[in-house]
């Protein structure tokens, strides 16, 4: 069954609640490749120290996503069922197209497996959000990840 | 020619790879069975006291594999230095053999060997034995560090012997804060996060987003309910960037003249609970006196803060009321006026009359018989003797209030001019770090001067271990179940998740087995440790192995919670209504320090080093050096060792403001000498907003890189009450190297 996209669970980054920590980056690369290390994770926080302005460059499992559309082997494929958007490394030829079509430029290309790496919600459960102690990053509905950013970014 | 596939378990041949799979799944369930994961539970001693966050163990063939947060816990999730545990548990540098010293000490080569456990425990038997006959058993100084969970085990085995001096690395960090609250309210009170009530919350010299994270939604729940937030910090911590409605950055070291300036405020303006001032503090009319002279502007010219935020600020503390006061136990301490500017703060407390209403700064009604402050309780550690020995204290004479109030343990900052009297002959070390010292050099020599030392560590760390003569194998948090732990009246309990480390023995048993060899078998239950544990927790009604895990147990209070407890006499032990100090009252006026002969107001004094008392330093050091505090992914000096950590910070930065830079033509990564009076080191520049124009914050606890450490530039002074050094206000300048 295929799932409606205003109930899917994605990541939600408010700024007003980071601290800068890194430990949902720190986090993310522990649970994917078993070391801590700024890089290899699938979300960055960036911030401007003079401003003290906040930013999270993560994957919101686009309901169109780029990815998949620019992907040559099919390698980037949406889930019907879950809704998540993933790369398959096995069909993976590392080409970098999603990288660059991504607004976000979410998919990441990892010089060691020379595959393309995304976020890939950890199977339903975020280690990012989960480690993160003062729930910047948390699990929401689509729907409230709609109204919180419009608020944010639109100001209605 | 066909391919046979071996069973690798019993030999036999099979065909395909599918039959010898379903050979294996029928004939060696039993093998399969064992290799799985199972899960333990343990909590992590990366920072350590306060946090004891919560790790899940997922263990595979006596094997730590991954680890996860414990769930249902009160302090998670787990953060970098927790995750880091798992590199250090497996790290090739961790000890794992007692090792003794084979050349003498004057020589810088020790040229270790290893050693059996029962050549180690003779040797330090009678080397303990042989300093006692000599010189008396209070020669023999007793010291811990950090993890510190054997605390309690090591206070008892240094009085059980017979010697007071038993000191920790608190000397430095916690205790005076602590000992300030002790003068004024005779209880530890330092503050606590906001509750529901809470309607103003005063950040002062803390960041608990960097050191005590798990705190962080209690604060945001706290602002998004309204509650106005108060952060005085010198620095732009994300605390202040994040909650702050006021952000006062007060000058390295003059808290207590801004504090004195707020108290000015609220005393002319008649802002302060009248009824709680009349009835319940000792001294008010001198304190009114003496704030005079600190009116919001010439409070302003000291501290930089501007005068118009210094009355907002009290003005919103005294009236919005209740409100509480986060304080950071060691930021505030590390001047030349620590305990005095810790009672002005808390004095800001009282006359505000937020002490112990619901949602201001409050003590629990019925703690647990615990101790958090020494990870024990006073009968194990057995306080009424060390106050019998207290004729016997080396810090008698140099720190008299400390040795009169802090009971359980010595000021040990002027270890130097303990061993140089002759005081000190032997030292017994767990996990001790000479470099936490200022000028840290004195520290080594003093070491190497004594006649025997004993350390016990994770790592061999040459900056300590090559002036000791034993080194002994310490085991982690995942081999060792003492101690308990509790949060409020819950808990926790562990059990060892692996087998130690090579011939590694836990500390709390090194402990005992060193005491039954000297003889005091019945004091230390035959060396059985979970025995000790019993004994403590028999005080909750509970033993070791009545206590679940992972759920832990909750002791039922004796009733339910009840504020304003000084009225109802439930402060004393008397059971008088009042507070445990010697007048029964707040004591802004301390009668304690003015039998000693200090000042007994919460006074303003100008830092040895700042500015204002020393000008014509200042033109050659124009900037103020601050240090010590903390990083995300480092506590203190701890977990070096560690390349996933020191992947995250590889090496100490000087953080500079870009004003200061720029005009020092210093870019960012750039190498840069910091230089004063006392020293000068190299370490990277960093350009960051993160610290004002005038401030520079240099990375401490970085004792492998020698020509980079920041405790040779800080001066051997020391605060006249509590013996803490100046950290946090020191001049300095920086150039390019």
């Amino acid at each position: 069954m295929k799932t409606n996209t205003a109930e899917q669970k994605v990541l939600l980054y408010d700024p007003t609640r980071c601290t800068g920590c890194l430990f949902c980056q720190i986090a993310c690369s522990y649970q994917h490749f078993k070391e801590i290390g700024l890089e290899k994770a699938n979300l960055h926080i960036i911030f401007d120290d003079k401003t003290g302005e906040f930013e999270a460059i993560y994957c919101h499992h686009c309901d169109e996503p780029l990815c998949v559309a620019a992907c040559p082997n099919e390698a980037a494929v949406k889930d019907e069922i879950t809704g998540l958007v993933k790369i398959n490394p096995i069909r993976c030829i590392g080409c970098k197209t999603c990288t660059v079509t991504c607004p976000l430029s979410a998919p990441w290309f990892n010089a060691e497996r020379r595959v393309a790496v995304k976020c890939d919600f950890c199977d339903g459960d975020p280690k990012c959000a989960k480690f993160c102690s003062p729930q910047a990053i948390r699990v929401a509905l689509r729907k409230e990840a709609w109204e919180f950013n419009r608020k944010r970014y639109l100001g209605v | 020619m066909s391919v046979k596939f071996l069973c690798p378990y019993c030999d036999q041949e099979f065909v395909t790879k599918m039959v010898l799979g379903d050979h294996i799944k029928s004939a060696h369930s039993d093998i399969i069975e064992s290799a799985k994961e199972s899960i333990g539970y343990t909590f992590c001693d990366a920072c350590n006291q306060v946090p004891y966050c919560g790790i899940k163990v997922y263990v595979k063939d006596g094997r730590i594999i991954r680890l996860d947060s414990w769930e249902n816990y009160p302090n998670s999730p787990l953060c970098s230095k927790g995750f880091a545990t798992l590199q250090r548990q497996y790290h090739p540098q961790r000890l794992g053999y007692p090792l003794k010293r084979t050349t003498p000490k004057s020589l810088p080569d020790p040229r270790f060997v290893r050693i059996s456990w029962e050549e180690a425990y003779n040797t330090i038997v009678s080397k303990m034995k042989e300093i006692r006959e000599k010189y008396g058993p209070e020669a023999v100084l007793f010291y811990c560090g950090d993890p510190k969970e054997m605390r309690p085990a090591v206070s008892r085995l240094a009085t059980v012997f017979g010697s007071p001096n038993f000191g920790t690395e608190s000397s430095t960090c916690f205790r005076a804060a602590a000992l300030a609250s002790q003068l004024m309210f005779g209880l530890i009170v330092l503050g606590n996060p906001p509750t529901r009530d809470t309607k103003t919350v005063l950040i002062w010299g803390t960041n608990p987003a960097w050191s005590r994270p798990f705190d962080m939604p209690k604060l945001f729940d706290a602002k998004e309910k309204g509650a106005m937030f108060i952060v005085i910090d010198t620095r732009r911590t994300p605390v202040a960037d994040k909650l702050a409605d006021l952000h006062l950055q007060p000058r390295p070291g003059t808290d207590d003249a801004l504090a004195l300036g707020m108290m000015n405020v609220i005393i002319e303006r008649k802002l302060y609970d009248k009824e709680f001032v009349e009835n319940w503090t000792y001294g008010f009319e001198a304190l009114e006196e003496y704030v005079k002279g600190f009116t919001p502007e010439k409070v302003e010219e000291i501290t930089w803060v501007p005068s118009d935020k210094i009355v907002a600020a009290a003005e919103l503390f005294a009236t919005n009321k209740p409100g509480t006061l986060m304080a950071g136990v060691s930021t505030l301490t590390h001047t030349t006026n620590a305990v005095q500017t810790v009672r002005a703060i808390l004095t800001l407390v009282a006359l505000t009359g937020n002490f112990d209403i619901p949602g201001g700064v409050t003590v629990p009604t019925y703690p647990l018989p615990f101790r958090s402050h020494d990870m024990g309780d006073p009968d194990f550690i057995m306080e009424k003797k060390k106050i019998e020995m207290k004729n016997k204290r080396v810090d008698k004479d140099y720190f008299p209030v400390w040795a009169e109030i802090v009971h359980e343990q010595i000021q040990v900052n002027l270890l130097p001019e303990y061993v140089r009297e002759g005081k000190i002959k032997m030292a017994i070390l767990f996990g001790a770090n000479v470099t936490i010292w200022p000028q840290f050099q004195e520290y080594q020599e003093a070491l190497k001067n004594m006649e025997f030392v004993v350390a016990v560590d994770y790592f061999y760390r040459p900056w300590t271990h090559n002036y000791v003569d034993i080194v002994l194998p310490a085991a982690t948090n995942y081999e060792r179940f003492e101690p308990f732990i509790w949060f409020g009246r819950k808990i926790y309990v562990r059990k060892p998740v692996v087998k130690p480390y090579l011939e590694a023995k836990t500390d709390w048993q090194i402990v005992f087995d060193l005491a039954v060899r000297l003889g005091y078998v019945e004091e230390f239950w035959g060396g059985d440790t979970k025995k000790g544990l019993d004994f403590i927790l028999q005080k909750a009604g509970v033993t070791i192995d009545e206590i679940p895990i992972p759920d832990g147990k909750v002791i039922p209070p004796p009733g339910p919670e009840e504020y304003k407890k000084y009225e109802k006499g439930l402060l004393r032990k008397d059971g008088k209504p009042g507070f445990p100090t010697p007048t029964g009252k707040v004591e802004i006026w301390s009668t304690i320090l003015e039998k000693y002969g200090y000042d007994p107001l919460p006074v303003y004094k100008e830092p040895e080093e700042s500015p204002r008392s020393k000008p014509d330093l200042a033109q050659r050091y124009p900037l103020i050096l601050i240090t010590g505090s903390r990083v995300p992914m480092y506590t203190h000096s701890k977990w070096r060792e560690l390349s996933w950590l020191r992947d995250l910070m590889p090496y100490p930065v000087v953080n500079i403001n870009p004003e200061d830079a720029e005009k020092r033509g210093i870019r960012e990564g750039d190498l840069v000498m910091v230089e004063n009076a006392h020293g000068k080191i190299r370490v990277h520049a960093h350009i960051t907003y993160l610290v004002p124009p005038g401030v520079v914050d240099v990375s401490h606890g970085w004792a492998m890189i020698p020509e980079a450490h920041v405790n040779l530039l800080i001066p051997r002074v020391f605060d006249p009450i509590s013996g803490f050094p100046t950290y946090k206000a020191v001049l300095c300048e920086v150039y390019k190297a």
